[in-house]
């Protein structure tokens, strides 16, 4: 948007909000097909919350959902970053500092606890679960309290 | 015009505090008072932290436009919620946002900005 033309209001979505929604939706898509892929993948394995996040899964699976997380997250994240607006970026920035905080306390109390027989082995998906919901409790709260 | 400046407050509500005069903000989430007050800690509202918000008169001059936030929101290509937070003294806004506001309204930002500084004028 130049400065020319922040005097006209526009209806239409500018290239800003389809980048940010272009990157949005495709996140949506990649998360859509992995988790179905995985729920296929499970097909024959007995239906529950318990093999679901912890039962085997086919290498090809594990190959294919790794790429798509590291590449589609990758793309979906440079196309985010150059389209939100600075509200949002400071949202995300305070929100990312909340998720690896919300990791660096845990994880070592976690592990020596575990190192004197107090704890079970560190999980480093509930560690990374436990981070994921405090950014985005962050972030909402930023965004649209 | 007068009338309306002098019903519209120009300060702002510091953060941390309930936002009733914005019943068009739907989307409003409330967390617990305590978020409130740890965020209170890093931006006071009492003047005396360099890193306070500043009033401005956003609301004011978007009310003398008759624009909704929404349309406020257009015309700068941010967020409607980003113009909410800056009204509400939530978040103060980049500097280009800043001179992005200052083209808009035609007005230079110090007029639209004001962070209670009131120095003696040998400064």
């Amino acid at each position: 948007m130049t400065d020319a033309d922040i005097s006209k209001p526009r209806r239409r979505m500018s290239p800003r909000q389809k980048r940010y929604w272009t990157s949005l939706g495709l996140a949506g898509l990649i998360g859509g097909i992995v988790g179905g892929w995985m729920v296929a993948d499970q097909a024959g394995a007995p239906h529950s919350a318990a093999t679901l996040f912890s039962g085997a899964l086919t290498p090809g699976f594990a190959i294919g959902a790794s790429v798509a997380w590291v590449i589609g997250l990758a793309i979906c994240m440079i196309i985010y970053h150059r389209a939100i607006d600075d509200h949002e970026e400071h949202a995300w920035l305070w929100a990312s500092t909340a998720g690896w905080y919300a990791f660096i306390f845990p994880a070592p109390v976690w592990w020596v606890l575990h190192r004197a027989g107090m704890a079970p082995p560190a999980d480093a998906m509930i560690l990374f679960a436990f981070s994921l919901v405090a950014n985005c409790i962050v972030y909402l709260w930023l965004k649209f309290r | 015009m007068m009338v309306l400046q002098s019903l519209v407050p120009v300060n702002v509500d510091p953060p941390g505090h309930s936002n009733p005069d914005h019943p068009e903000d739907p989307d409003k989430i409330s967390l617990p008072r305590h978020f409130d007050a740890l965020w209170e800690g890093r931006y006071p509202s009492d003047g005396n932290s360099g890193e306070a918000p500043m009033n401005n008169k956003l609301k004011v001059l978007r009310a003398m436009r008759n624009w909704s936030q929404a349309e406020l929101a257009d015309r700068l290509d941010v967020s409607r919620q980003a113009v909410n937070a800056i009204e509400t003294g939530k978040y103060d806004p980049s500097l280009p946002l800043a001179f992005k506001l200052a083209r808009l309204f035609d007005m230079p930002i110090e007029e639209i900005f004001d962070d209670g500084y009131e120095g003696n004028s040998n400064d």
